[in-house]
């Protein structure tokens, strides 16, 4: 079985979560293209693409999910999902709060 | 909850004066009460009944009151028309109270939609400052949709209420989609005095909590009017900023503060806090802890509750508590769903230390099979399916097969199979089984590799041959298969079959390097079946044929004269002989490498020395770099074509010696041929030197520390797991897989110290035998300084740790060497603590056992055994790749006196590990 080299879970890089489809991880990676490419980011691509030549892999692709799960991880970890910004949600939910009396 | 509300109600005005006998302002205090209760219908009826038995100002006001609430009530329930006829009904039956009504009406016609109607009267700048402020505080109250009020027709476009609501409705979308600079923020088109001034507020306290700068956020809200429509966003932010008492969310609260992430930070540190309790293993705080986290996460992130519940009672049960502990903490049991099983199935994998663990977690992952199917997460059959069942067949491939016996029914006792579609409790612990499933649901090339590395290390080579068989089937095009047949019916002396099997790996990938070279151990294994069936003719044959097979390169020629020269010796031609013989030399350069070549293809065609009419080398003639390097060149050639050459026992002295120079002028790669050919000779002090030279040099310090690991002595145990472990994470880091399954192999059957208690067999380390990289340099710099062969108690490297580890003070270490040196006589016992001291090998033992110490004479004996006859055992069975601990093992059962003539060999064969040389076929793999 092929082992990933990735530095980072390709699931992260591409943004995408466990159960994501075929399709799904694509249009990811064509949205990361977007953002990152080839002539101004040439690190950033080379991860980008790498994640996504991993995850296009159905056998690689399971095979992460069965065995990068980890019950023993700090739980601020698995349920923080790393990442402490505020989202900007725009003003949608916003005025959905503002609806309700 | 309208019946809750009528009967609630009907109570509370069966109480109030229905008889109507309390005084005026007793009643109307009531009816406010059913008011401010929400209990509108109930107050109507009552204020009703009040306005007609009083019929004063003051009940016509409590009866006006109770309309409003009962109109808002409607419009609450979202019943706008029936809120209209009521508010029509009203103002006809008291038009006087129109002034009173008109907020209400405001709210009526908002709720239609009609917002252009309400604000119309705006326009007009003599608006008496009474209505004007009525129809603002509206606005403040109820106005919600701002792009209504924008297009609000009724008003001028330049009227500051729309110009305000245009410039609102940008800076909400500016501050809610990106980090937003001061000016945006200042909004010189809303006034403090505008109805819309607490939504100018609102934007302000957005754009600070975006920037995190929570302290100025609290401020804005507080400015808020808290009976203005953005006060509605106040227990949203509030609960967003991590507010102790944070207020109940309604639902669209609840998503906004899931959407935004700030649930999650407050959900993150109520987890760190449970984290660090966990760290601390006190079981009070973290039961405290993991409630207050869930409750946390119930208000903030509701659809992480399930996920949490099971990590915080997985993460329990690693920390020994007991599930009904837990399971009050957090209020409730875990689902048992797909998820469950995986996490159990990963946590007892990574967390056993017993085979029963690997047993348990095996359960587990098919437990989650069978879920995962249900959930159809996956499907039978496919990918995924293959992905786990391989995944199950390698870890059910680490238990032994008599432990997978016991385990069996040890951990199905009283427990009934898990699975309906899955596998039975006998074939869930076979990796045969698992390895069949994986196969059949996803056929591909690294599955059924798996599965035949698997197979090899079997006694039974059929189960080899059929997954060999079976990968042929699945996998036509692939040529590993018909490869491993090959050599398998090689190895049975199939010769006829194996060559068909060659045909056909030759017909898909005639220019494989693989199947070249197959071909070429094939052609020669041949050959030397003829050498030793005395056939020079055939085997001229098949030397002609491995000339024409193969690429003519210098190795090749000089294995080919090499070749002949046996063919001219069994032919008694001397003539040939020496002519051979000075063709191989001037190959390889160096008399020393044609010696050793024509000793070596003489030892695996099994021909005495006079046979193949080879005269000793006089070593003395030569230097020890001279043997060296020669040893080097004929173990390289001979490694490439599957020739296993054995070193010269003699020369391992001179070889040790030359090694240690300060320029051995070896290259890495020569090193490695000499260390591994040392390996094979079980000469351990040569193959050390190797490593030291090869450390020494600056070599692949992965590869010299497996060959250190594996030349040190048994009962240096634990530093040769130390040596293994640092091996392995350097092999990790260079990414070389071969290395590292060849030391996941070894690391699987080294005990850390094979001085354990008896149940140590059962104790089983974890896979990744990861390493701190501080441990590592220890290692490095400790295996670096150590030049000399280890002995117990001598020469020890300088780790910390190495007191423990190399000192074998005394009767503790060596207890299972004394419950064998306890059986054996006195002398002997003495004699084998000394040898197994100067890690001395199996026939020096011997031979220092001897009485004569004289060589190793027929007539010298031990326990009236002939020596000699012993040793040539003992050398039968090295070469045919007995390991030293097997020797090891037999020798133990001939000092205690339990030797019968013959009983080495037929022990040996018993013991023989798949795969095993077995000379008396002749093969060479």
């Amino acid at each position: 079985m092929q082992k990933s080299n990735l530095s980072l879970d390709p699931r992260i890089v591409l943004g995408v979560g466990e159960d994501a489809t075929d399709e799904q991880i694509r249009a990811a990676y064509l949205n990361k293209l977007k953002q990152f490419p080839p002539d101004r980011s040439p690190a950033e691509f080379e991860q980008v693409r790498d994640a996504y030549e991993f995850l296009r892999d159905r056998r690689q692709r399971f095979r992460h999910f069965l065995v990068s799960i980890d019950p023993l991880a700090p739980l601020d970890t698995v349920f923080g999902s790393g990442s402490s910004e505020r989202k900007f949600v725009g003003p949608e939910p916003w005025l959905a709060v503002l609806k309700e009396k | 909850m309208v019946i809750r509300e009528r009967t609630t109600a009907r109570s509370q005005v069966g109480e109030c004066p229905g008889s109507f006998s309390d005084t005026l302002p007793a009643a109307e205090a009531r009816v406010r009460e059913l008011i401010a209760g929400r209990h509108s219908k109930a107050a109507l009826e009552a204020a009703k009944d009040l306005h007609k038995r009083y019929a004063t100002a003051g009940s016509e006001g409590v009866l006006l009151e109770a309309y409003e609430a009962r109109i808002r009530d409607l419009l609450r329930h979202g019943m706008s028309i029936e809120a209209k006829s009521l508010l029509n009904l009203v103002i006809q039956r008291f038009p006087s109270a129109l002034a009173r009504l008109e907020e209400v009406l405001f709210e009526v016609r908002m709720s239609e939609g009609n917002l252009d109607e309400c604000v119309a009267p705006l326009k007009d700048p003599n608006l008496a400052p009474a209505v004007r402020e009525r129809i603002e505080t509206a606005i403040r109250q109820h106005v919600f949709d701002l792009p209504a009020l924008f297009q609000a027709s009724s008003l001028p476009p330049t009227h500051s209420l729309r110009q305000g609501a245009a410039a609102l409705i940008a800076a909400l979308k500016a501050v809610t989609s990106a980090p937003v600079g001061e000016a945006d923020l200042l909004l010189p088109q809303v006034s403090h005095r505008s109805p819309l001034a607490s939504w100018k507020t609102l934007v302000n306290a957005i754009a600070t909590f975006y920037r995190r700068d929570d302290a100025t956020c609290r401020k804005w809200l507080q400015a808020i009017a808290a009976d203005s429509v953005p006060a509605r966003l106040l227990p949203a932010l509030q609960a967003m900023l991590g507010s102790a008492t944070a207020p109940v969310l309604n639902s669209a609260a609840k998503k906004l503060v899931a959407a935004t992430g700030a649930g999650g930070e407050a959900l993150r540190s109520a987890l760190t806090s449970l984290e660090s309790a966990m760290a601390a293993k006190r079981r009070p705080p973290i039961l405290e802890k993991a409630r207050a986290a869930v409750s946390v996460c119930e208000r903030f992130c509701p659809d992480l509750r399930e996920k949490l519940h099971q990590y915080i009672t997985i993460r329990c049960m690693v920390l020994g508590f007991a599930p009904d502990s837990v399971r009050d903490a957090i209020g409730g049991s875990p689902r048992k769903d797909a998820r469950w099983f995986h996490l159990m199935a990963k946590a007892m994998e990574s967390t056993s230390q017993s085979f029963e663990g690997l047993a348990h977690a095996l359960i587990a992952w098919e437990a989650f099979r069978e879920l995962g199917l249900e959930e159809k997460s996956f499907a039978v059959n496919t990918v995924e399916d293959g992905v786990l069942s391989l995944h199950m067949a390698e870890l059910a491939a680490r238990i032994p097969a008599d432990v997978a016996d016991d385990l069996r029914s040890l951990v199905y006792r009283g427990n009934s199979p898990p699975s309906k579609s899955g596998l039975t409790p006998r074939r869930l612990f076979s990796p045969n089984a698992l390895y069949e499933r994986a196969c059949a649901s996803d056929p591909h090339s690294d599955a059924f590799q798996s599965w035949l590395a698997w197979a090899k290390k079997q006694c039974d080579w059929r189960v080899a041959e059929r997954v060999a068989e079976s990968w042929h089937q699945a996998c036509p095009q692939d040529v590993a298969p018909l490869l491993w047949l090959m050599e398998s019916s090689e190895k049975r002396s199939a010769y006829q079959k194996s060559l068909k099997y060659l045909e056909q790996a030759e017909q898909l990938d005639r220019l494989n390097p693989e199947v070249r070279e197959a071909k070429l151990r094939l052609l020669l294994a041949g050959v030397l079946r003829h050498f030793r069936q005395h056939k020079p003719h055939l085997a001229s044959q098949g030397i002609e044929r491995i000339e024409a097979s193969a690429e003519r390169d210098g190795g090749l020629v000089a294995l080919v004269s090499a070749l002949r020269r046996v063919c001219a010796a069994l032919d008694k031609d001397p003539g040939a002989v020496d002519r051979h013989a000075a063709e191989v030399e001037a190959c390889l350069g160096s008399c020393v490498a044609a010696y050793v070549l024509h000793r070596g293809i003489a030892d695996a065609a099994v021909l005495a020395p006079e046979e193949t009419l080879l005269d000793p080398l006089d070593t003395k003639s030569y230097d020890g770099m001279t043997l060296l390097k020669g040893l080097a060149k004929a173990c390289a050639l001979a490694d490439s074509v599957g020739i296993p050459l054995a070193i010269p026992e003699e020369w391992e002295d001179r070889l040790s010696a030359a090694l240690i120079a300060p320029h051995p002028a070896l290259h890495s790669a020569e090193l490695l041929v000499v260390g591994e050919a040392a390996i094979r000779s079980q000469a351990s002090s040569l193959a050390f030197a190797v490593s030291v030279a090869g450390m020494a040099s600056g070599g692949v310090d992965s590869r010299f520390l497996f060959l250190r690991a594996r030349a040190l002595p048994p009962w240096a145990s634990e530093r040769r797991y130390d040596c293994l472990s640092a091996a392995l994470e350097l092999a990790r880091r260079e990414r070389n897989t071969d290395l590292t399954g060849k030391l996941l192999d070894e690391l699987r059957c080294c005990p850390s110290n094979m001085f354990a208690p008896d149940d140590f067999l059962d104790e089983v380390g974890p896979d990744s035998h990861s390493m701190e990289p501080g441990f590592l340099n220890e290692i490095l710099a400790c295996e670096r300084a150590a030049k000399q062969f280890p002995v117990p108690g001598g020469n020890l490297p300088a780790r910390d740790e190495c007191d423990e580890v190399d000192i074998f003070p005394d009767e503790t270490n060596f207890a299972h060497s004394e419950d064998v040196l306890a059986n054996m006589p006195p002398e002997l016992a003495r004699e084998l603590t000394k040898a197994i001291a100067r890690g001395a090998q199996p026939e020096e033992i011997l031979k220092g056992m001897l009485p004569g110490r004289s060589g190793t004479g027929e007539r010298e004996d031990l326990f009236g055994f002939p020596a000699a006859e012993l040793l040539r055992e003992i050398k039968k069975a090295m070469a045919m790749g007995v390991t030293p601990d097997d020797i090891l093992e037999e020798m133990e059962d001939v000092l205690a006196g339990d030797f019968r003539k013959g009983r080495f060999h037929r022990g040996v064969q018993k013991k023989e590990k798949p795969g095993a040389v077995r000379p008396q076929q002749g093969s060479l793999f």
